[in-house]
């Protein structure tokens, strides 16, 4: 019976399976748990899965069958047809046996292939392949197996062609990668042959691993060189009978199929071309050990040859250099008009890479200079390469550009890191893109002398489809880094390229090769980079942040990205803040010294409790995963915007100056960060030009977002600037048609210069907007205060209190009451309610002080005691914070 | 020999299955026979196209074998298991023969590797995968059966779940874990 141990295999593969490939590794990290044993059992039948490719997949009696079949011919041995003696059976193709036999007039061995009866019963059809094959006959190249003749003896057909010993290409792959250097050896020969086949008008139409011998001292040999029309000269026909009912057949024609063209397998007519795409078929087979087009039926097959874009070459082979990829997937472009225009073509860029890997990495750096990609393998093997790379990089560049003197550049002010594009596009990884995107800006920001668009600002380009350089006027930024990356399994691939936008000129380009473990030393060197690029002066202070990092562990990091993506959605569903807590705990329990990680999670509790579920239990949390983070790094930008966030709240007592002091730390250690909270933190203290300054500052890191663009609008409301308001406000409401702000607070400018219906209608907006709000019923009840319907004003109060007391804008609200009462000259309670409003977190002396709604209770004596208080306390958080 | 009627051989595999050793010498030749006749066909192919349809061929020999419609429903899973398990004896069985043959010394020679071109394609050693099959009923006699029903049997995933009662992903999932052992099994 089941053991539990085989139990546990058996899940833990199903579970694997349905992982995408690239987690796989992570996912049996983690369930295994250090069961090492269990692991590898587990990996070793995935393997086996892997590579398993047919087998099983015809039924034991055809296997059977097949046997008979292979014995029966075997019987042909001893036979003589003309002056040809049969010696064995070499094999069977499509087109019936091959024998190796002598040739008794001259003494030699050959290969004879005898043609089916049925075959040659056809007359036309035997004309037309005699003619195609003499045409093949008459042409000879070392690389090609030279067909000798095509005749008739003892009532059967036979070609006999040039005897090859040696081992098919399929054979010697068997399921394996081959080394780069044979890959490349290999196919420069196939594509000589082809080069000169195709300029005498012959086309192969079925170069296959079984098609190619190679000989022990490493010679290639291209079999039936215009002998595939003979099978399959009734293309159309073939794939019309596939498209139709034989989709559902398995197993069928698989070994001829799978190096089709997409042309051929569409039934279309074929140039040249279609045996270069069979080539890259055959070159990603030697770099793989697998096809890269395969399906479990012939239809399958076919439809991905189609359409699938086959999976990256790293994935299986972590020695593929980076050019080897492109040289194949140039190959394998669907569109041929995309592919190697000639077999010449390809052949150069074989022999190119071939030589750059023969002279080692420094002449690799030489030959992908030109192409602006480097060339790295594994970052560890291949370290002292590294160095000369570098070192003949730099070399080059001083023999190209000596003696040339620098053209003036325009002066670098801005960045945009785009999010990393994945290449690999059957794994969705927009959170891997973005999150070493955001990784990247953070360290750069972290300098201070660049301004650097912030992740929120860029994000949306991890989904869109977009020019780098258009992107970037977009985002109105003098420099732009556009950048790929391919991650399969543990191998990561990032290309990255930093253009000028004035002119689209390429400041830097560069390839890393890795496993993804190195992924934090790939971002310093980015950061490091643009920074050296850009010719930003870095204090050994600045130095030592880039390169500061917060977990060392890969699979922590891939989880604490994840979150990140997650959180940074909170505001559009609670799910997603929930992910993104799940996650963010994973990401500590792989790592618990990820002080990042505890800062993100606290910040999670901390938005769950300020907007969705104000119980305390979540501030508890939160508080002990920041004692966790500062425990760890207490300088950590993240803990100080959290702690910023809970203190300017309910619970948090609305503790003002702590919640300044810690955003004005946070900005102490991110330049970049804390602009927004600082200026809306100013604004309802009413120290107007920071409150300004710091907006502006906001909306210039990040012009493309709508929020700190809507919260300068707010301010203005508040200092009184209602013409800049309404201009801001419509700036808003132009990007954002339903932004809510915009008719809440956009109404108070109108009442404030009597313009009722327009206050109104804006009212009604919001309310159409969110019936909850209650902002939009609190202005409307000023609004119908300011129309001297007071009692109607006073009913709307307790709704107003019911609904808007757990939010933070609660002390809007409450002012907005202190108003109703004020115009209504009920002096006691309008000034409870502005107390209310202070205890609220709005200690907004000048507004107070200025704001013509309170104009009618000013002489109150009570007023007049609030005021002073108010004064001193102001006093103090202006000595502090001016 | 006339050829005996599908409903005979469902008799005499339910016999088999009783313990009627003679009924198998019956079944013998009848499987043989079907066998030859595929080779046959394989042997005087034309073209790859006409490859297109051997599966379609095997599956007319399973059908030619066992009388689907005549057996019971409340039998059918039960018949099922024990014509795959008279295919697998037989076949298994023929695999040897061959194999004690060559070794034998009677092997034709091969010089080139392309000779493998048939063993490769279709290539799987009968003798070793029987065995690594009983070594997997062993662990877990469930995927053991469901590679005995679809390779030995030929049935589809839909039949085999219906044989078995379980669900066709079921089936699929069981298929790749025994299929992945087994190739490991005879990769060793």
């Amino acid at each position: 019976m089941k053991s539990d141990r085989w139990q546990q295999i058996e899940q833990l593969y199903y579970a694997a399976l349905e992982c995408e490939a690239g987690q796989r590794a992570a996912f049996l990290d983690e369930a295994c748990g250090g069961d090492e044993e269990l692991r590898r059992e587990v990996e070793s039948l995935l393997a086996s899965h892997e590579q398993a490719g047919e087998f099983l997949a015809s039924p034991a009696l055809e296997v059977a069958a097949k046997l008979i079949a292979e014995d029966q011919f075997a019987s042909a041995v001893g036979r003589s047809i003309g002056h040809y003696q049969i010696l064995s059976l070499l094999g069977v193709g499509g087109m019936g046996e091959v024998y190796l036999a002598q040739d008794t007039r001259l003494d030699r061995q050959i290969a004879l292939k005898l043609l089916p009866v049925h075959f040659t019963q056809d007359a036309d059809r035997m004309r037309r392949f005699v003619q195609e094959a003499k045409a093949a006959s008459a042409f000879s190249h070392p690389n090609v197996a030279h067909i000798y003749e095509i005749g008739e003896a003892e009532g059967v057909s036979f070609i006999a062609m040039e005897y090859v010993e040696g081992q098919t290409l399929e054979a010697k792959i068997n399921g394996q990668p081959l080394e780069t250097g044979e890959i490349l050896d290999i196919a420069a020969q196939v594509a000589d042959a082809l080069e000169e086949a195709h300029a005498k008008g012959i086309i192969h139409r079925d170069i296959k691993p079984g098609n190619v011998m190679v000989t022990a001292r490493g010679q290639v040999k291209v079999l039936d060189f215009g002998l595939a029309k003979m099978t399959r000269h009734e293309r159309g026909r073939l794939a019309s009978d596939l498209s139709t009912q034989l989709r559902t057949q398995p197993g069928l024609l698989m070994g001829t199929v799978a190096y089709m063209s997409p042309e051929q397998a569409l039934g279309h007519e074929v140039d040249h071309r279609t045996d270069i795409f069979s080539l890259g078929v055959v070159l990603y087979e030697m770099a793989t050990g697998r096809r890269p087009f395969t399906g479990t039926t012939t239809g399958e097959t076919l439809d991905a040859i189609i359409h699938a874009e086959p999976e990256a070459i790293v994935r299986f082979n972590a020695n593929a250099p980076a050019e080897l990829e492109r040289i194949i997937r140039k190959c394998l472009e669907k569109d041929r008009e995309r592919r190697y225009q000639s077999a010449h073509e390809l052949l150069i860029d074989l022999r190119n890479l071939k030589r750059a890997i023969e002279s080692g990495a420094a002449a690799a750096a030489v030959a992908s200079q030109v192409r602006g990609r480097r060339l790295l393998a594994s970052r560890q093997a291949l370290a002292l390469a590294a160095v000369v790379v570098l070192a003949v990089a730099a070399l080059i560049y001083a023999l190209l550009f000596r003696g040339v003197p620098a053209p003036p550049q325009p002066e670098i002010k801005s960045l945009a890191v785009l999010p990393f594009k994945s290449l690999n596009q059957e794994v969705k990884e927009d959170y891997l893109g973005l999150g070493i995107a955001s990784e990247i800006i953070t360290k750069v920001s972290q300098i201070g002398a660049l301004t650097v668009r912030p992740t929120s600002a860029v994000r949306k380009y991890a989904t869109q489809e977009i020019d780098a350089l258009q992107a970037a006027r977009e985002l109105k930024v003098d420099a732009v880094l556009d950048s790929t990356f391919l991650h399969v399994g543990e191998q990561l691939r990032v290309s990255v390229n930093l253009l000028r936008v004035q002119d689209g000129v390429s400041l830097w380009a560069d390839s890393f090769d890795m496993r993804f473990s190195d992924i934090f030393a790939i971002q310093d060197e980015v950061a490091r980079q643009v920074a050296q690029r850009l010719r930003l002066q870095l204090s050994p202070a600045q130095q030592a942040q880039l390169t500061n990092r917060y977990t060392s562990s890969a699979d922590a990091y891939d989880y604490y990205l994840k979150a990140m993506h997650s959180y940074e959605k909170w505001n559009v569903s609670r799910a997603e803040l929930d992910s993104a807590i799940a996650k963010f705990k994973k990401a500590i329990e792989i790592d618990p010294k990820y002080a990042l990680a505890y800062a993100q999670l606290a910040g999670c509790y901390t938005t769950v409790a300020l907007f969705f579920e104000p119980e305390p239990i979540w501030l508890d949390r939160a508080g002990e995963a920041m004692n966790q983070a500062s425990a760890l790094d207490p300088n950590l930008a993240e803990l100080h915007l959290v702690r910023a966030q809970i203190f300017w709240s309910l619970a948090g007592g609305y503790r003002i100056e702590e919640a300044i002091r810690e955003m004005r730390l946070a900005q102490q250690l991110n330049p970049s960060v804390g602009h927004e909270d600082l200026g809306v933190i100013y604004n309802h203290l009413g120290f107007e030009e920071q409150s300004i300054r710091e907006l502006k500052r906001a909306i210039e890191i990040d012009p493309t977002s709508v929020v700190p663009q809507d919260r300068l609008a707010e301010a203005y409301v508040w200092f009184g600037k209602y013409e800049e308001a309404i201009v801001a406000y419509d700036r808003v409401i132009a990007i954002e048609p339903n932004n809510l702000n915009a008719y809440q607070y956009g109404a108070l400018p109108f009442l404030y210069k009597n313009q009722f219906d327009e206050a109104q209608r804006r009212l009604e907006r919001a309310l159409a907007l969110n019936p909850r709000s209650h902002l939009a019923l609190s202005y409307r009840g000023l609004l119908l205060a300011l129309k001297g319907q007071f009692k109607e004003a006073e009913a709307q109060i307790p709704e107003i209190i019911q609904r808007g007391q757990k939010f933070r804008s609660y002390h809007h609200a409450t002012y907005a009451i202190a108003c109703i009462f004020a115009l209504e000259g009920k002096r006691r309670e309008a000034v409870e309610w502005l107390r209310k409003t202070v205890e609220y977190g709005m200690p907004n002396y000048p507004m107070f002080a200025r704001d013509p709604f309170l104009d009618r209770i000013r002489k109150d004596p009570e007023f007049i005691q609030f005021m002073n208080e108010l004064k001193i306390k102001w006093e103090g958080y202006q000595r502090e914070f001016e | 020999m006339a050829r005996p009627s599908p409903g005979e051989v469902t008799q005499w595999l339910i016999a088999w299955s009783q313990g009627d050793r003679a009924a198998l010498d019956k079944l013998m030749p009848l499987v043989y026979d079907e066998l030859h006749r595929l080779a046959h066909r394989y042997m005087s192919r034309e073209r790859p196209g006409h490859t297109l349809q051997t599966t379609a061929l095997v599956n007319e020999v399973y059908l030619r074998l066992v009388d689907q419609k005549s057996v019971n429903w409340q039998n059918r899973a039960h018949f099922f298991a024990i014509a795959a398990q008279v295919m697998r004896q037989v076949l298994v069985d023929y695999a040897r023969r061959r194999r004690y043959r060559k070794r034998g010394g009677q092997a034709v020679k091969v010089s080139l590797d392309e000779a493998a071109i048939v063993s490769q394609e279709h290539g799987v050693d009968l003798v070793a995968l029987d065995e690594a099959l009983t070594s997997l009923a062993a662990i877990d006699p469930r995927k053991s059966q469901i590679v005995e029903l679809r390779f030995f049997g030929g049935l589809s995933v839909e039949e085999t779940a219906e044989v078995l009662k379980v669900s066709p992903r079921t089936v699929m999932r069981e298929w790749s874990l025994a299929r992945a052992w087994l190739y490991r099994e005879l990769s060793q």
